[in-house]
């Protein structure tokens, strides 16, 4: 049975425990992870991972390039030197006229941003989803989607980023791990799960 | 001699003073390109668009970052500039990783085998992934700095050092 909330409590581990695997956590934070791992063993081997990956990374030999750093420092340096003495480094001056298409094209960015973010159509999984909450599990589910905030941030190019590395953003990380398992918990199907999973990325990425 | 006052230096016409940034930085842009891009032609060719690119744009640059930060930006635009120019998905699932490549672990897990296998399995990150570990690991950029490269927040620059640890776990497997 997989535990949907355990699963957001690993997310809000995350950077956690990124910070523990380098000792950049404080003593405070770091007792509350401690507890999440001691019923996680996932959380404990992607800790080992963290530990072990980055230093094992680390120790393999620098590259180097086909010729010797000293003759690819003249390259770069005649390279610069030639660049350089067209384009040389001056104080940066801009025209009235690129100020005023500037300020246009941000506020018609701006605008279309505004347009697109704009309380989006519920989709399929989003539909589905409510369906089986009224249907089935209604206290669960409505458990779970008081842990989305209602402000999600916007992100810039959010089509372009994983569902997953756009819910690091979410405030939901620390509130998680404290939260005591929901009344029905146990109840929850996988689908119900992968169907979560699939509303909250839509959500953020709309 | 810090990196800001280099950059005055430069600035102020002395262009052997941004010679010593190009020491001081070389290695490291190189190593990160080069991780990137599995490539030491292409990984060469990076490094020296970045710099000439940081040399005559030299006057934009604020100080809001640091000079090594904004360098890698500028390595990092390039890069993605060729990603955008080829076409690359950037995006592998497990069965589209070449044997070979997974193979490295079933026989011979030696330590060095490890590493040549970690560092194959790197190109078959994500681009962002990708990026955000060599950053870290590679060019020892704190996570604040890589979420300025990247233009993300630092706790999402956190999540996908996570994600790209785990991946490598994973395909380690």
């Amino acid at each position: 049975m997989i535990a949907l909330l355990r699963r957001w409590r690993c997310r809000a581990v995350a950077p956690l425990l990124v910070d523990m695997a380098e000792n950049a956590l404080s003593p405070a934070s770091a007792a509350r992870v401690e507890r999440h791992l001691r019923d996680c063993a996932d959380c404990r081997d992607a800790l080992q991972a963290l530990r072990t990956l980055p230093a094992l990374l680390r120790e393999e030999a620098a590259p180097v390039p086909r010729q010797s750093w000293e003759r690819q420092r003249q390259d770069i340096l005649r390279a610069v030197r030639n660049g350089g003495a067209r384009e040389a480094p001056r104080a940066a001056t801009v025209p009235g006229w690129q100020v005023v298409s500037a300020m246009t094209a941000v506020a018609c960015v701006a605008a279309i941003a505004g347009v697109l973010l704009r309380d989006p159509a519920p989709r399929a999984s989003e539909v589905a989803l409510r369906a089986r909450a009224a249907a089935d599990e209604p206290q669960v589910v409505a458990a779970l989607l008081e842990l989305v905030p209602g402000d999600v941030p916007a992100w810039e190019g959010a089509g372009d980023v994983a569902a997953a590395e756009l819910l690091a953003d979410v405030p939901w990380p620390l509130a998680a791990l404290d939260m005591a398992d929901p009344p029905g918990w146990q109840d929850l199907r996988d689908q119900d799960v992968e169907d979560f999973d699939e509303l909250v990325g839509t959500w953020l990425v709309s | 001699m810090e990196d800001d006052a280099l950059v005055a230096a430069t600035l102020a016409g002395r262009q052997e003073d941004f010679a010593t940034l190009v020491e001081r930085y070389q290695k490291m842009l190189y190593t990160f390109a080069y991780r990137q891009l599995g490539d030491a032609t292409g990984a060469e060719d990076i490094v020296q668009t970045a710099f000439v690119h940081a040399y005559t744009h030299l006057a934009s640059f604020r100080g809001q970052a640091s000079f090594k930060t904004w360098l890698h930006q500028i390595a990092l635009n390039e890069l993605r500039s060729r990603y955008r120019a080829t076409r690359r998905r950037g995006e592998t699932s497990l069965d589209e990783i070449p044997e070979a490549v997974l193979a490295a672990s079933d026989g011979d897990v030696s330590r060095r085998a490890e590493q040549s296998q970690l560092q194959a399995l790197i190109a078959h990150l994500p681009p962002r992934q990708r990026a955000v570990l060599n950053l870290r690991v590679f060019s020892d950029l704190p996570f604040k700095e890589i979420a300025a490269v990247e233009g993300i927040s630092e706790n999402s620059a956190k999540v996908s050092y996570h994600h790209a640890v785990q991946r490598l776990r994973e395909w380690m497997k």
